[in-house]
């Protein structure tokens, strides 16, 4: 055995040594003065400080007329407008060497932060009267500057339409059009959740029926890869009783969209987490809320059903387990009353005027580990730009810096769009994002 | 004592090119270039790929001396930058084709060269069976993935120990081991599947 390796890495040196020769006469004493002359270029031989550079008219981007539910899908339209308005410096394509303990992301940083530093933006979502600069970019650099998410900024909304005020849209104060803006999509989000729970809640409570014994478990089937954030039935600890919330997704599923992509995922890079709609039945944005992601482990992906969010001390199904597991309910429970109650149709929660920091650290923790998968070897740092509609959704994920263009930027790409935000009522933001990779 | 003056030599290229001297920096790249070249050449198998790796290695490594701290070695900072530049070109999979399409010819040129079956004239028979193993074994290491690939040639050809693979790697050393292994494995199999069959006379 030893002889035999012997003899391989014999082989193996002897077939590198052939290759030595591969240099051309005189390589060695040209190189130097070669790499040297690349330093004339002023993008490498220097190290300068970006400048703020002022972007293109992002004014002159319109937000979507949320009146109009024709145009279901209009955020995104508008997350892609805003993106392709914000120009990025060159340098952000250019990313430092490796070093231990560093992360190449400071090129990307001052980027980001010359962007910050010369665009007007609203401060903490809050939108006031149309014009009106309520801070700058450099506040929201400062209250990013500790996090590895940067804030982009977002185009001021426009004023408030004559004919929505004829239309007897409220609109008594200074925030009037993000009143309506706001109103109008919280109706069109309550029509699409209603509509959705047509097909989701049905398939759930009928699943949920089936799966039920009248011992008061609940039977976790197994079967097809499925999206757990728009399945999700929330079970109540407290009262047995059952009411689907994470079923209520906002919007209809876009061909763009984040399901639509996640969906087409090859086979066994499901995990579960995150992924958006696969069948039809549950065609709905893959942004529901409170899907409880980042907890459901891998074996759940796998199932296809209702799946029930873990409440409290809910023992989970641990992998390697039998396909069929047993659920109690934490309250001991019958059970029979959280599937006997009929389930009402939640309200979307848009409690938020923007995603916290927080909110998205969450969202992309919560893929976090399937992001690392893509990248097994050394400790790399990939960089991705987001837009999230309000509804939750991934508009826009664009891979920024060394990884743009690569397989492994690519399936980083795919599984950061089955990332779930929780929806707000406010306008479509674009982050950017970086995830340290590693084995 | 001429080992100390060096020593001193080095620093003090490092310190100037710090300072933005690029004649500084010029003197540490003709130290160092062989083996970086070298190591580039090993993992991604052509002069072509591993010349442009060299050079963007070193403009990494200029770009970055603000950054190093000098608490790791230079050259194993530098290298560092190295491979895994080379690590990124292979896995953008841009590169690396190149050992599976070298061809039969190419492979033979570089098999048969003098210097790479050792002392004494070769005859015709004998620098044909090497030119077969070379590209029988190219094949076979081009077909590793790229994290295999690279932690096979460093432990392998560049003969570095676990641990500093760990460090360049950024990896567990226990990591190292599995993967050269692994490696070694799937190159003896490879190997074993492409073996050429003899002709009984």
């Amino acid at each position: 055995m030893s002889d035999d390796l012997d003899e391989l890495d014999a082989a193996l040196r002897r077939a590198m040594a052939a290759l030595d020769g591969d240099a051309p006469a005189g390589y060695f004493e040209a190189l130097p003065g070669r790499t040297l002359a690349r330093f004339e270029d002023p993008a490498i031989g220097e190290l300068p400080e970006e400048p703020a550079r002022p972007l293109r008219a992002v004014q002159g981007v319109r937000p979507p007329d949320d009146a109009d539910d024709d145009a279901e899908d209009d955020d995104a339209v508008f997350a892609s407008q805003v993106m392709a308005a914000v120009e990025l410096p060159d340098e952000a394509e250019l990313s430092g060497p490796e070093q231990p303990g560093t992360l190449p992301r400071r090129d990307l940083a001052s980027a980001s932060s010359a962007i910050m530093r010369a665009v007007p933006v609203e401060v903490d979502g809050e939108l006031g009267n149309p014009g009106e600069i309520r801070g700058t970019g450099a506040d929201l650099g400062a209250r990013s500057a500790s996090s590895r998410i940067t804030v982009l900024p977002m185009p001021p909304v426009e004023p408030a339409r004559p004919e929505a005020a004829a239309e007897g849209v409220r609109s008594t104060s200074a925030a009037a059009p993000m009143t309506e803006v706001g109103q109008a999509r919280r109706r069109r989000r309550l029509r699409a959740a209603i509509m959705g729970l047509g097909g989701i809640g049905l398939a759930a409570v009928a699943t949920i029926y089936l799966t039920a014994g009248r011992n008061g478990t609940l039977i976790l089937s197994n079967g097809e890869p499925a999206a757990p954030a728009s399945t999700t039935a929330e079970v109540s600890p407290g009262a047995g009783s059952g009411t689907s919330v994470g079923a209520v997704a906002a919007g209809s599923a876009s061909s763009t969209g984040p399901g639509a992509a996640a969906g087409s995922r090859p086979a066994g890079s499901d995990s579960g987490v995150g992924s958006a709609a696969s069948t039809p039945a549950v065609a709905g944005s893959g942004a529901s809320q409170g899907s409880g992601s980042g907890a459901v482990p891998e074996s759940l992906g796998k199932f296809p059903g209702p799946l029930v969010k873990r409440p409290g001390n809910v023992k989970l199904p641990s992998k390697g387990r039998s396909a069929k597991e047993e659920v109690k309910l934490p309250d001991g429970g019958t059970g029979k009353g959280a599937v006997g109650k009929k389930l009402a149709p939640g309200k979307p929660r848009l409690d938020r005027a923007s995603l916290s920091g927080d909110d998205i650290e969450r969202a992309m923790t919560a893929v976090a580990a399937q992001a690392r998968a893509c990248f097994p070897g050394t400790r790399e740092t990939v960089s991705l730009r987001l837009t999230v509609v309000p509804s939750g959704r991934i508009a826009q994920v664009a891979v920024i810096g060394a990884f743009a263009g690569t397989p492994a930027g690519a399936c980083v790409k795919r599984v950061v769009l089955g990332a779930t935000f929780p929806a707000w009522s406010g306008a479509p933001q674009s982050f950017d994002y970086s995830y340290l990779l590693s084995d | 004592m001429a080992d100390e003056a060096n020593d001193l030599d080095r620093d003090l290229d490092l310190v100037l090119a710090r300072r933005g001297d690029r004649d500084a920096f010029g003197r540490l790249v003709r130290r160092h270039q062989r083996r970086v070249y070298a190591a580039a050449l090993h993992i991604l198998g052509n002069h072509s790929d591993a010349d442009d790796v060299t050079q963007e290695a070193f403009v990494r490594a200029y770009r970055g001396l603000g950054s190093f701290d000098g608490r790791a070695d230079f050259f194993t900072w530098l290298y560092r930058i190295a491979v895994n530049t080379a690590l990124n070109a292979l896995r953008s999979g841009k590169r690396g084709a190149a050992l599976h399409q070298r061809s039969g010819a190419e492979a033979a040129h570089v098999g048969g060269r003098p210097e790479a079956l050792g002392h004494g004239a070769p005859s015709p028979a004998q620098r044909a069976e090497h030119a077969s193993e070379v590209a029988r074994v190219l094949a076979a290491v081009a077909e590793l993935s790229p994290g295999l690939r690279v932690t096979l040639v460093l432990a392998t050809v560049e003969e570095l120990p676990h641990k500093q693979i760990a460090e360049i790697l950024q990896i567990p050393e226990g990591t190292v081991a599995w993967r050269v292994n692994e490696a070694r494995r799937l190159l003896k199999l490879r190997l074993a599947m492409t073996q050429p069959t003899s002709v009984a006379r």
